[in-house]
């Protein structure tokens, strides 16, 4: 055991971002600091998400002399991972919470504020309260924002009364509220759109999240899935699952029979399809479609899709310099947009910047994903890739990942329930845990 | 559980003199030596260990077991790490294998190669959740 952790600790991490000669094969030689006593650089990173959470600590860890700021307006960060399992009964709302204490223990500087605008020819970003921090380089990772009225009659005040829950916080609880309000025999019905979106299981791992709880407390209710596509992520290993845990109790729409909505109702909770079927809900959930998060659009990184192109090895935008963009804002595919690939993004960014700020070249970037689904407590099912550059794009490795088998037995599917709520745990504590040398 | 079986073995040689974040470049060309150095970007063996973190968790967390669940891979035995990534990589993975074959195939040899010698080499270290203890 080192009878110095705390010194060694620190040596170690001034090396960190120094340690770069090409061929030193698991070297732990300690070289002197180069920017010890002024910084190595400012990096601001706005959004405290997956993406910019894990950026702002994997930044600090490799560079404890970068000045890190973290622009984040909540105190309260909930997860949407694992909010489906909230609304299933098998997890409480303050189990979703992180905050940002411990990263602030590292020294990264959180501002409490709505980063309101980017000034990228001067660098700066612009805080609702006026002020401005400068920058050397950004990195946004704006999570998604909604278009609003792109589904007629879906506006703000109608996610008050059909909650779309698809940012995780109160409307999660006012969606729970509907889901425990709803009489046995009612219909729960969820609207789901096209892709691209957050999060591409999710809705499904929500239908049968719901499920659980109606078959035990309404056993008499349906849901309802109105879906403005044909198909989707682990399409046979969900349908397969509804139906041995809920029988019908689930039934899903594709476009091709008439799912997608186009108008919404929400104050008498009634939606109408395309061919002019209106349903009538007992609890409404709209999840409407999707765009980056407003800030990316200030700052000037989207297409007029709505989305931040990216270089693939870097994910500096490929419109403006200086300006990296993480997680679902990003046009990634065939990453999907996901907590776990706004994580790796993140780690991927960090080594980029500091790449960068040394004048050094980018390294070969690779990334992963895994998202794993919950049909029932006790049957969980995944989806795992991995992606690498090639031809100057993100492409699937070929021959890995893809998603579990469709026939296994009931272990099986008991243990990747157990591993998703390891990899909750996990994941939560590597993007907004700190770390500590053991004492 | 076979692969749980493995590490447990190795329980009593973790290390844990170094940090976690230990920097280390590994340069691809050192192991084709007519690839000239600089022809093509090194990987960050540090980057992509970072990957395994998200389920793997690095910390030691005796308040939560749950994370636990999933095996602790740092400070294992180099040697088990790495025949362990490769058997998950064969086409005959371990019989208890949910996810790693599916994950393991996506990394060459000499990357698998370097993530079980950056692995052995990391301390499993104590974290300070953000939570409150609540999971």
């Amino acid at each position: 055991m080192n009878k110095h952790p705390s010194l060694s600790r620190r040596r170690l991490l001034k090396s960190i971002g120094q340690t770069s000669a090409a061929g030193v094969l698991l070297s732990s030689v300690i070289h002197a600091p180069l920017f010890a006593q002024k910084s190595a650089g400012r990096v601001v990173v706005v959004g405290g998400g997956f993406g910019g959470a894990t950026a702002v600590k994997y930044l600090k860890l490799r560079n404890p002399a970068l000045d890190v700021t973290l622009i984040e307006p909540a105190a309260t960060y909930y997860t949407c991972p694992f909010s489906n399992m909230y609304l299933g009964g098998l997890r409480t709302f303050d189990q979703l919470a992180q905050n940002f204490d411990a990263l602030r223990t590292m020294g990264i500087r959180i501002v409490q504020q709505l980063a309101s605008d980017v000034d990228t020819p001067s660098r700066s970003v612009k805080l609702a309260d006026g002020q401005s921090i400068a920058y050397d380089k950004l990195v946004l990772s704006p999570g998604i924002d909604f278009r609003w009225n792109a589904l007629a009659g879906y506006d703000q005040a109608a996610a008050e009364l059909a909650p779309h829950a698809w940012k995780a916080g109160a409307q999660t609880v006012s969606l729970k509220k509907q889901l425990t309000g709803m009489p046995d025999g009612g219909v729960f019905i969820m609207v789901v759109p096209d892709n691209p979106y957050r999060c591409p299981p999710g809705p499904y791992e929500r239908a049968g999240m719901i499920a659980h709880y109606l078959k035990s407390n309404k056993p008499r209710s349906k849901i309802l899935i109105l879906d403005s596509k044909d198909s989707f992520s682990k399409q046979g290993l969900f349908l397969d699952g509804w139906k041995q845990f809920y029988g019908d109790m689930i039934e899903w729409v594709p476009l091709s029979k008439d799912g997608k909505v186009n108008r919404v109702d929400a104050s008498t909770r009634s939606v109408e399809t395309e061919f002019g079927q209106v349903h009538k809900a007992a609890a409404l959930n709209v999840i409407p479609p999707q765009k980056a998060g407003v800030i990316a659009e200030r700052a000037g990184v989207l297409t007029n899709s709505g989305w931040a192109p990216v270089k693939p090895q870097t994910f500096e935008s490929t419109l403006v310099p200086d300006v990296y963009v993480v997680g679902d804002a990003t046009i990634a595919n065939p990453m999907p947009k996901s907590g776990f690939a706004a994580n790796v993004q993140g780690k991927v960014v960090a080594a980029a910047i500091i790449n960068a700020l040394a004048g050094r070249a980018a390294d070969q970037a690779k990334f992963a994903n895994t998202c794993y689904s919950l049909i029932a407590p006790e049957y969980g099912i995944s989806i795992t890739g991995i992606y690498e550059v090639a031809g100057g794009k993100l492409a699937e490795v070929r021959g890995a990942g893809g998603i579990s088998p469709k026939t296994a037995n009931a272990e099986f599917r008991q243990r990747e329930a157990d591993y998703g709520e390891a990899w909750y745990q996990a994941i939560t504590q590597d993007t907004w845990g700190a770390v500590k040398p053991r004492p | 559980m076979l692969n749980t079986t493995i590490f447990r073995l190795c329980d009593s040689s973790r290390r844990s003199g170094l940090g976690l974040m230990t920097a280390i470049i590994v340069n691809v060309s050192l192991s084709f030596t007519s690839v000239p150095a600089g022809a093509q970007p090194a990987f960050d063996v540090t980057t992509l260990a970072q990957t395994c973190l998200n389920c793997h968790a690095a910390s030691d967390n005796k308040a939560n077991k749950a994370v636990h669940t999933i095996p602790q891979i740092a400070g294992r035995v180099q040697e088990t790490l790495l025949a362990q990534l490769l058997a998950f990589k064969s086409d005959t993975p371990p019989p208890a294998t949910t996810i790693m074959n599916r994950i393991a195939k996506g990394y060459s040899d000499e990357e698998l190669a370097a993530l079980a010698a950056y692995l052995s080499k990391q301390a499993v270290v104590g974290s300070t959740s953000s939570q409150g203890g609540a999971n």
